[in-house]
């Protein structure tokens, strides 16, 4: 219990910033356990239908299935 | 000396002003040895009713005041009786400042001083016993191991007064030194004609709503706030302490929880794999490998490629999880590239990047120098588990890359995330840390001994 009082100096600021606080961790916790970034790289796509090698590379061959 | 130790408020007692005869209402009169006549401005020494001695005439009150001697309130849980109102100045300056001497039947004398519209309840020993422990550390004041700060120091002048005094206010000169440290504020008053006597005050910043709730008035008299006052609370010190509590709590719980994370979804080599780097089938009226550029007549001058890989089949592990694909190359002033594709085998997905290696060095004027590096690694996020398998199209600007090295690594620690979460739990503390210096910065300004202007003289006296 004193050690509550002693940590809650400001309840008002306790509460809301508590509040914010708990759903930052939250996502935190969330995005650890799924491996999620917060900010994906916007150079990786995902695509869906893999046709298999190209033979024939090329320098054009990024994102060559869309 | 004011009466204590009572019971009640001493009865009030009517006596006659010297000079003009009229009645003046004394509210301690056993105590009370001086007053002042609200109709002649008469300061009388009074020791009883045939010892009455007019001293001098005083100048007329300048502002209103909002308690009239006989008022009675409660402050802090002590009930008091308006003895006096005083209006002082400092000597050698314009600054001007209110007093109410408030009078305690249980604990004498008390004073709420007004400037700018910021109020303080200022009272010595009998209201403050800690104050018999109050000392001077160098150019500051210390009381109960806290340390109170030079706020201020000049002579106080009175320049007009109404009400009853038990000594002889009027003439009397103290030096006053005043020590903040907000609401609290240290007073010292040292006796100029008796240098020997030093007496403390210690005065706790009182808001108008908390007054005129004690003597049941209401603000609207009350002169208006400006400015910032010497010991007014800063409102954003209690926001900045209790935003940092809770972030460095929260940021100790976050790296918990990555640990806590990295012990049940351990970090594991999937696949490491060397990538043969090939050159692409010649055309059967090719004589030699020439650039693919030329063949294809789609890449840039200086490019060549390689035949695409697929690796072997891997499994991920604890999905959905964060993979690294790790490429190294060890190019030497040149650069390789490959598009890479990391497959899903059960789900026919695929998730496409480009991987950049490129490392130059070399001497200019006598010094050596280097730029890029030969290992490039990218972080896929949210892969689900399953069986994977990758396939590369490397391509360089020679022919001479022999073999890159392809490693795969799930659930890596996303170090993004971590950081991105840090930075966000000190932004609360950093905006009210810098509202509070703004605050603290503001109030010095009024000050002589600013902290925040080091140049400011801090001679002791």
């Amino acid at each position: 219990m004193t050690m509550i009082k002693t940590f809650l100096i400001d309840l008002k600021t306790a509460i809301w910033y508590g509040c914010a606080v708990i759903a930052l961790l939250v996502f935190f916790t969330y995005s650890a356990f799924t491996g999620t970034k917060y900010f994906p790289d916007g150079n990786i796509q995902k695509n869906a239908g893999y046709k298999g090698v190209v033979p024939h590379s090329g320098y054009g061959v990024r994102f060559y299935h869309k | 000396m004011a009466t204590v130790k009572l019971r009640t408020f001493p009865e009030p007692k009517e006596v006659f002003c010297p000079h003009c005869a009229k009645p003046v209402t004394l509210y301690d009169p056993e105590g009370s040895e001086y007053f002042v006549c609200s109709s002649c401005w008469s300061y009388v020494k009074y020791t009883d009713q045939k010892n009455v001695q007019t001293l001098q005439t005083l100048a007329p009150l300048k502002y209103e005041h909002i308690l009239d001697p006989g008022t009675v309130g409660t402050l802090k849980g002590t009930e008091y009786k308006v003895l006096a109102y005083l209006e002082k100045k400092e000597s050698g300056s314009d600054y001007e400042w209110r007093e109410y001497m408030l009078y305690s039947y249980t604990k004498g004398y008390a004073f709420l001083a007004e400037y700018n519209g910021h109020w303080s309840f200022i009272a010595g020993t009998e209201h403050f016993s800690e104050l018999k422990e109050a000392k001077m550390d160098g150019s500051a004041a210390v009381m109960n191991n806290v340390e109170y700060l030079e706020y201020n120091r000049y002579v106080p002048v009175i320049t007009a007064m109404t009400g009853e005094f038990d000594w002889d206010a009027y003439e009397e000169r103290v030096d006053t030194r005043e020590f903040i440290n907000p609401p609290w504020m240290l007073v010292r008053e040292k006796n100029t004609k008796n240098v020997k006597i030093v007496d403390w005050y210690l005065g706790e910043y009182i808001t108008p709503k908390e007054i005129a709730d004690g003597f049941k008035i209401t603000t609207e008299k009350f002169p208006e706030q400006f400015e910032i006052g010497a010991n007014q609370p800063n409102p954003s010190k209690l926001q900045y302490q209790q935003t940092l509590r809770i972030s460095l709590a929260a940021a100790a719980l976050m790296l918990f929880i990555q640990i806590l994370c990295m012990i049940l979804r351990p970090s594991e080599v999937v696949m490491d794999q060397a990538v043969p780097l090939e050159a692409p089938p010649v055309a059967k009226n090719d004589t030699a490998r020439k650039d693919s550029a030329a063949a294809t007549n789609s890449l840039p001058i200086g490019t060549y490629e390689f035949q695409p890989q697929k690796t072997a089949s891997f499994t991920i592990n604890n999905g959905p999880a964060a993979v690294d694909i790790h490429l190294v190359d060890p190019v030497d002033n040149d650069w390789m590239e490959a598009t890479v594709e990391l497959v899903s085998e059960k789900y026919n997905q695929t998730w496409d990047l480009t991987q950049e290696i490129e490392y130059y060095h070399g001497y200019d004027d006598g010094d050596s120098w280097s730029e890029g590096s030969t290992n490039s690694t990218i972080t896929v996020d949210d892969v689900p588990e399953g069986k994977y398998h990758i396939n590369i199209y490397p391509y360089a600007g020679t022919q001479y890359p022999a073999e890159a090295h392809l490693t795969v690594t799930d659930n890596v620690t996303l170090w993004q995330n971590i950081f991105v979460t840090l930075a966000i739990l000190a932004l609360a503390p950093l905006a009210f840390w810098y509202f509070q210096r703004r605050f603290e910065v503001s109030r010095w300004m009024s000050s002589d001994f600013s902290p925040y202007n080091k140049s400011t003289s801090n001679d002791d006296d």
